[in-house]
């Protein structure tokens, strides 16, 4: 092979790949046998080797002194809403059991009162459902026309037990 | 974490303190803004705190840390796109000042003389600026967190050929910006890096 022979662009892109120790066997292989026979590839792997040492320049960030005492600080702080959270979550299950029996008080105060006020205050309906069987047995009623006969009936014992003969 | 996930407060104390640097110093090349930066990277472990009950050691907690880092730093810089507040080549307080920045534009028309430090870590980070915001948290993973190919798709949630790929193109470009200060640059790569 020509000592000037170029990398395709294949064995360009894996040069990184080969420079990391991260290629596989065959690939490697491949690469070292480019190496030995080529200036330019062996150039180009130097080349890129160099460039990134060169990176070793680059400025290296440090935190400021007070940064691990605010970080914790602000983690603890931010930390307390979900503190304060679970304290909201217990305040309002307390509201909910304060309203829950609130509205049993009144709900027995209603009812108490509903059934005080039926007995008290006279109800019409009442009167109607107690008189019901006489509004059914009306029309037989008024046949009878007098009171004094519905008694003379009466006292012959009719109303009892299919006797009709009076008693003497 | 395991200990984090049980209560334990003083673990998780321990936890920001391990890993702060780290992550704010992702986050700050990915945002280019330290006070950002520390913003979130406090939101970040905000977040683990407040997930720590469901967290399951399926997976390295680094790739879970800086998923949910570079999440959220997706959201800030929409956000700030949305309020048309971008600032492109990081000229805010902590990036280099307006005249250092031409000053590097210019070094880049003639990198024949010499560079200190200083400058050369100001063309180093404009040359990852210039990357892809994927490629560029690809390089800060696998350079800064010596991430391997899997860890950084399951913080970024793509495969590894993707990354591969990824991580490609993105050295690819770092080459192509960098190549003519190779030489300047090494004497200063070794050495200790600079604070922001």
């Amino acid at each position: 092979m020509n000592k000037i022979t170029r990398l395709t662009a294949e064995e360009r892109e894996n040069l990184p790949a080969y420079l990391d120790g991260e290629l596989d066997e065959a690939a490697t292989q491949a690469i070292e046998q480019k190496l030995a026979r080529s200036e330019v590839a062996r150039r180009e792997v130097e080349m890129l080797s160099r460039t990134w040492d060169l990176l070793n320049l680059l400025p290296q960030s440090r935190v400021s002194e007070t940064f691990t005492e605010k970080t914790i600080t602000t983690i603890r702080v931010s930390e307390k809403p979900l503190v304060t959270g679970q304290e909201a979550w217990v305040q309002t299950t307390r509201r909910v059991v304060i309203l829950s029996a609130w509205a049993i008080v009144l709900g027995l105060a209603f009812g108490v009162g509903f059934q005080l006020a039926s007995r008290l205050i006279p109800d019409s309906s009442r009167q109607l459902v107690e008189e019901l069987p006489i509004i059914q047995n009306l029309d037989l009623y008024q046949e009878i026309e007098s009171a004094e006969f519905l008694e003379e009936l009466n006292r012959h014992r009719v109303f009892e037990g299919g006797r009709n003969e009076p008693q003497r | 974490m395991l200990r984090v996930k049980g209560d334990d407060n003083a673990a998780f104390e321990e936890l920001v303190r391990n890993y702060q640097d780290r992550l704010v110093n992702v986050l700050y090349h990915l945002v280019g803004n330290q006070e950002t930066a520390e913003d979130l990277a406090q939101e970040v472990f905000l977040r683990v705190y407040r997930a720590r009950h469901g967290y399951e050691p399926t997976a390295k907690f680094s790739t879970w840390l800086f998923r949910i880092a570079n999440n959220l730093a997706s959201n800030s810089r929409r956000a700030k796109g949305r309020r048309n507040e971008v600032n492109l080549h990081g000229t805010d307080e902590d990036g280099p000042r307006p005249e250092e920045s031409l000053l590097a534009e210019k070094s880049a028309l003639m990198p024949t003389r010499q560079f200190d430090r200083r400058e050369m870590s100001q063309i180093v980070q404009r040359a990852m600026e210039d990357l892809s915001e994927r490629q560029r948290l690809a390089v800060l993973l696998h350079k800064f967190e010596d991430m391997s190919y899997a860890d950084i798709g399951a913080t970024m949630e793509l495969t590894e050929p993707a990354v591969k790929s990824l991580l490609s193109r993105a050295r690819e470009n770092l080459r192509v910006k960098l190549e003519a200060y190779v030489k300047y640059g090494e004497m200063w790569s070794g050495a200790l890096p600079t604070q922001p």
